[in-house]
C-alpha cells in the first residue's frame, strides 16, 4: 500500500504538471514515506543543510502562528542569509530544494505554500536581473524578505478595510473554514465601522484533526482552526451560531452574504478552499446570496484546474474507520475524503485582496502582473 | 443638430477662459462682503450655469437643480469640462498635485450643486482629468523612472509595493511623482493638448456609440427600448439610415418619457410601437434585442437604470434576448452598490397618484415612486461604450484605464 502510494506519487509527479497534491497518509505511517521521499529528493546534500534545518525552522514558524506562505518566505530568506552559494543559480537551486522539503513536510497539501515558494523564486530571478552584482542582489533579497514579513499584517489590514464595506448592519454573514483573513474583515467591521451583525459558522469538520477523540462520528467535532475562529469572533462581541456542514443549504436562506477565505486562487478566478466551500457556494448561488472571497495576493497561483479531480489524488481511508471502531468495517467499503475543493469563478461575486476589490475576471491580469 | 451649437459655444470659449477668472474674482469679493455666500455656489458652478444658460436658457438651469431629466447630459458634461479646463489654465501653480487640486476644487463645487446622477458624472470627469494631467506631467517631467514608479504605485501587488530603498515609505514614489514640476512650457502645452483630446472624446462619445449600431441592429429585427434617451435615439437613427427595422418603446410610466421617444422616432419615419410597461414580458418573445441606456455603471458590472429597466432585463433573460447597455464612458464609476446611496432615491409620488386624489385614504396608503432600478451584472449582455463593446467582466480593466485606480480602493 505504501509502495503503491509512493510509486504512484512519483509517476504522477513525473507525468502531470498539476502535481499539487502529495498524499501522505495521516498518522504514524507517514514518517517512513516522508523520509524516503526527502532522501530521494535531496540526492546531493547542499552546503547549507548542515547548518540550517529548513523543516525544523519552518515548523517553528508555523507553531508561532505565522500563516504558511509568509513562514515559508521567512525560512527562504534566512536560507539566503546562511547560504554559501556564489552564484544566483546556486542560490536558486538551494531555494528550490528547501521549498521541496517544506512542501513535503506538511501533512496536508498547501497550495498557498506552493504558490508563495514559486513567487519567491520568481522574485529572486527578477531581482537578479535588476541587480547584476551578486552581493548586492543577496542584500536586496534579504531586505525584501524581512519587509515581506512585516507586510503580512498590513495585507490583512488592507483586506479588512476593503471587505468591511460590504457588511451591513443587521447582516447575517455565513462563513466556513475559520480563515484569519475573514476574521480580519469582521474585526474591521466591528472595531473601525462599529457595525452590528451575526455570524453563522459551519463546524468545518476537518478530518485529520478531528479524527482523534471523535465518538463514532455521531458527535460533531470542529476543527481547531474553526474553534479558535469562533472564540475570536465571540470576543469581538458578535453573536456566533455553529451549524453542521450538512445544514449549509438549509441555513442559507437566513444568510445575507457568504464570506470565505482561500487556500489558493487560480488563474481562472476559481478559488480553492477547505472542502465544504463548494457546498456553500452552490447553495449561495441558488438562493441569490453574494459570495465574497478574501485572499492575499501571495495566494494567487498559476494553475488552471479543470475539475475537482485535478486537486484530489488518492484517498484517506484512516479517519472514517473510526466510525466502525466497535466492529470491523464492512469489507469492500471505500472512503473518499478530499481536503479541498474548487469553487468555479461564476459562483464568486467579488474577491477582496490587498490589491483592491477584484472580480474573478480580473484575477488573471493580477497573476500576469505578479509573475512579470 | 445640438452638436453644431456646441461647436459654436467652442468658438465662444475664449470668453469662457476669461469668464472663469472674472467670476472667481467676483465671488471672492462677494464672499468677503457676505460670509453666507461661502456656502453657496462657487465660481465653478457660476461658470457652468453661465455656459449652459447661453445655450439652453432657463430649461437647462431647471434641469440641473431638479433632476427632471430634461437636460441633455452631454451638454452638461461638455460645459463642466470647459469649466475644469479653465480652472487648470488659471492655476498659478505648476505641479501635478496642485493642478489636480484645482480641478478637484472646481469639480467639488459643481458636484455640490448637482443632483444624482449628474454629480457622479462630473466626479468621474474630474477623476479622468486628474489622471490625464498626472500622466502628462510625469511623461514630460521624469521620462522612464518616474513613470515606472507610478506604474508600481498602481500595480500595488505584494512584491512591488515593497520600498525600493530601505527606509523610504511605500508611498514616497507616488509623492515624488506628484510633485514633479510642470514648469516647462512643453508640459503646459502637453497638458492642454491632452485635455483637448479628452474634450474631443467627450464631444464625439454619442456619435461613436451610434456608429456601432450597424453591428447590432439588423434588417427586419424588432428592437425594444425603454423610455426616452438621446443616446438610444441616435443609436437607432444611425442604424435606420441603412436598414429597416421595427422599434417598440415602453412608455416608462409615470414620467411617460416613452411618448417623447415615440414622437422623435416617428418624425424620422421609423416603424415604432408604444406599449405600456406591463406588456413588456408579453411582447418579449417577439423581440430580437433590448437596447437600454443606464444612469450609472458600478464597479462590479451592475448597472443603475431608470425604474422599469430591471423588469425589461429580467424578461429579456427569461427569453434569452440580448440586452445592450449603451454607456458613455463617464457613466462608469469605480464604486460598489453600497457606496451609491442615490440608488434608493424616491421621486415625488404626485406623478403616480395626485395628492388631491388620496383624500379618502391618505393615512392608510403609502405611495412611492422609486427613481432607479439596480440591474445585476449578469443581466447585461454587452456594454456598448464609445471606445468599443465589452462584457461586464472587462469593466475592471476599463475602470483602471480611465481612472487609474482599482475599484473600491480606499483613499
Amino acid at each position: 500500500m505504501e509502495e503503491d502510494s509512493t510509486s504512484s506519487l512519483f509517476s504522477r509527479r513525473r507525468t502531470s504538471r498539476l502535481d499539487v497534491s502529495w498524499r501522505l497518509a495521516s498518522g504514524g505511517e507517514d514518517d517512513d514515506a516522508s523520509d524516503s521521499l526527502s532522501r530521494r529528493s535531496s540526492g546531493r546534500p547542499s552546503v547549507a543543510e548542515a547548518e540550517f534545518d529548513v523543516v525544523l525552522r519552518f515548523r517553528g514558524e508555523l507553531a508561532r502562528g505565522t500563516p504558511m506562505a509568509p513562514a515559508a518566505v521567512h525560512v527562504l530568506t534566512h536560507l539566503i542569509r546562511c547560504s554559501r552559494a556564489e552564484t544566483v543559480l546556486g542560490l536558486e537551486l538551494e531555494l528550490r530544494e528547501a521549498s521541496q522539503k517544506m512542501l513535503f513536510s506538511t501533512p496536508v497539501n498547501s497550495l498557498a505554500l506552493r504558490a508563495a515558494c514559486e513567487l519567491f523564486l520568481r522574485h529572486v530571478a527578477r531581482t537578479s536581473l535588476d541587480v547584476p552584482q551578486f552581493g548586492e542582489c543577496k542584500k536586496r533579497l534579504i531586505e525584501r524578505g524581512e519587509q515581506f514579513r512585516l507586510m503580512v499584517d498590513t495585507c490583512r489590514e488592507r483586506i479588512g478595510a476593503h471587505g468591511e464595506r460590504f457588511i451591513m448592519n443587521g447582516h447575517v454573514v455565513m462563513t466556513h473554514g475559520g480563515s484569519r483573513v475573514v476574521y480580519a474583515i469582521l474585526r474591521a467591521a466591528v472595531q473601525r465601522a462599529h457595525k452590528t451583525f451575526r455570524v453563522v459558522v459551519t463546524e468545518g469538520r476537518s478530518l485529520p484533526e478531528s479524527s482523534s477523540g471523535s465518538n463514532h462520528g455521531a458527535v460533531a467535532s470542529m476543527s481547531r482552526k474553526t474553534m479558535q475562529f469562533c472564540r475570536d469572533v465571540l470576543a469581538l462581541g458578535v453573536p456566533v451560531t455553529v451549524v453542521p456542514d450538512s445544514a449549509v443549504a438549509a441555513m442559507m436562506e437566513t444568510a445575507d452574504c457568504v464570506l470565505l477565505g482561500a487556500e489558493a486562487v487560480v488563474e481562472s478566478g476559481a478559488v480553492i478552499n477547505q472542502v465544504g466551500s463548494l457546498n456553500m457556494a452552490l447553495a449561495a448561488k441558488a438562493l441569490n446570496v453574494k459570495l465574497f472571497v478574501a485572499a492575499e495576493t501571495y495566494k494567487f497561483a498559476r494553475m488552471y484546474p479543470l475539475s475537482q479531480q485535478d486537486l484530489s489524488d488518492g484517498s484517506r481511508p484512516t479517519p472514517y474507520r473510526q466510525l466502525f471502531r466497535d466492529e470491523a468495517a464492512p469489507r469492500g467499503l471505500m472512503f473518499e475524503t478530499p481536503a479541498s475543493d474548487i469553487i468555479p469563478p461564476h459562483l464568486v461575486s467579488l474577491l477582496f485582496t490587498d490589491s483592491g476589490v477584484l472580480t474573478p475576471a480580473a484575477v488573471s491580469e493580477e497573476l500576469i502582473k505578479l509573475y512579470q | 443638430m445640438e452638436l453644431e451649437a456646441v461647436s459654436k459655444k467652442q468658438g465662444g470659449s475664449s470668453e469662457g477662459r476669461s469668464h472663469f477668472a472674472v467670476v472667481a474674482a467676483r465671488v471672492r469679493q462677494l464672499q468677503g462682503e457676505a460670509p453666507c455666500l461661502r456656502y453657496g455656489r462657487g465660481p465653478a458652478t457660476e461658470c457652468l450655469l453661465g455656459l449652459l444658460d447661453g445655450v439652453d436658457g432657463e430649461g437647462a438651469r431647471h434641469g440641473i437643480e431638479t433632476n427632471e431629466g430634461a437636460l441633455d447630459t452631454l451638454w452638461l458634461m461638455l460645459s463642466a469640462f470647459l469649466v475644469l479646463r479653465d480652472a487648470v489654465q488659471h492655476t498659478a501653480a505648476a505641479s501635478a498635485a496642485q493642478l489636480c487640486r484645482a480641478v478637484e476644487e472646481a469639480g467639488a463645487d459643481m458636484m455640490r450643486q448637482l443632483s444624482a446622477p449628474y454629480d457622479w458624472y462630473v466626479g468621474n470627469l474630474v477623476s479622468r482629468v486628474q489622471r490625464t494631467i498626472r500622466s502628462e506631467v510625469h511623461a514630460a517631467a521624469g521620462a522612464g523612472e518616474v513613470e515606472r514608479a507610478d506604474e508600481r504605485a498602481e500595480m500595488l501587488n505584494v512584491w512591488q509595493r515593497l520600498p525600493l530603498e530601505a527606509g523610504t515609505a511605500p508611498d514616497a514614489h507616488s509623492q515624488r511623482g506628484a510633485t514633479a514640476s510642470a514648469d516647462h512650457l512643453e508640459t503646459q502645452v502637453a497638458v492642454q493638448e491632452a485635455l483637448t483630446e479628452l474634450e474631443e472624446e467627450l464631444r464625439s462619445s454619442r456619435t461613436r456609440i451610434a456608429k456601432q449600431s450597424i453591428e447590432f441592429v439588423h434588417a427586419e429585427e424588432v428592437v425594444l427600448v425603454h423610455g426616452h434617451s438621446l443616446t438610444v435615439l441616435h443609436f437607432l437613427l444611425r442604424a435606420a439610415k441603412t436598414r429597416r427595422f421595427q422599434v417598440i418603446v415602453a412608455e416608462a410610466a409615470p414620467s411617460c418619457s416613452g411618448h417623447a421617444m415615440v414622437r422623435a422616432l416617428a418624425r424620422e419615419n421609423m416603424d415604432v410601437t408604444l406599449i405600456a410597461d406591463a406588456s413588456v414580458f408579453a411582447i418579449m418573445s417577439r423581440v430580437h434585442k433590448v437596447v437600454l441606456e443606464g444612469d450609472v455603471i458600478l464597479a462590479d458590472g451592475s448597472a443603475v437604470g431608470r425604474t422599469g429597466a430591471l423588469l425589461m432585463a429580467l424578461a429579456a433573460q427569461r427569453h434569452t434576448v440580448p440586452v445592450l447597455l449603451l454607456t458613455p464612458w463617464y457613466q462608469l464609476s469605480a464604486v460598489f452598490p453600497q457606496d451609491f446611496p442615490a440608488l434608493h432615491s424616491l421621486h415625488s409620488p404626485a406623478t403616480v397618484l395626485g395628492y388631491a386624489d388620496t383624500s379618502a385614504f391618505r393615512e392608510r396608503v403609502a405611495v412611492t415612486d422609486p427613481l432607479y432600478d439596480h440591474l445585476p451584472a449578469d443581466l447585461v449582455t454587452l456594454f456598448v461604450l464609445d471606445r468599443g463593446s465589452y462584457p461586464g467582466s472587462f469593466l475592471y480593466h476599463l475602470l483602471r484605464d480611465l481612472y487609474g485606480a482599482a475599484p473600491g480602493a480606499p483613499g
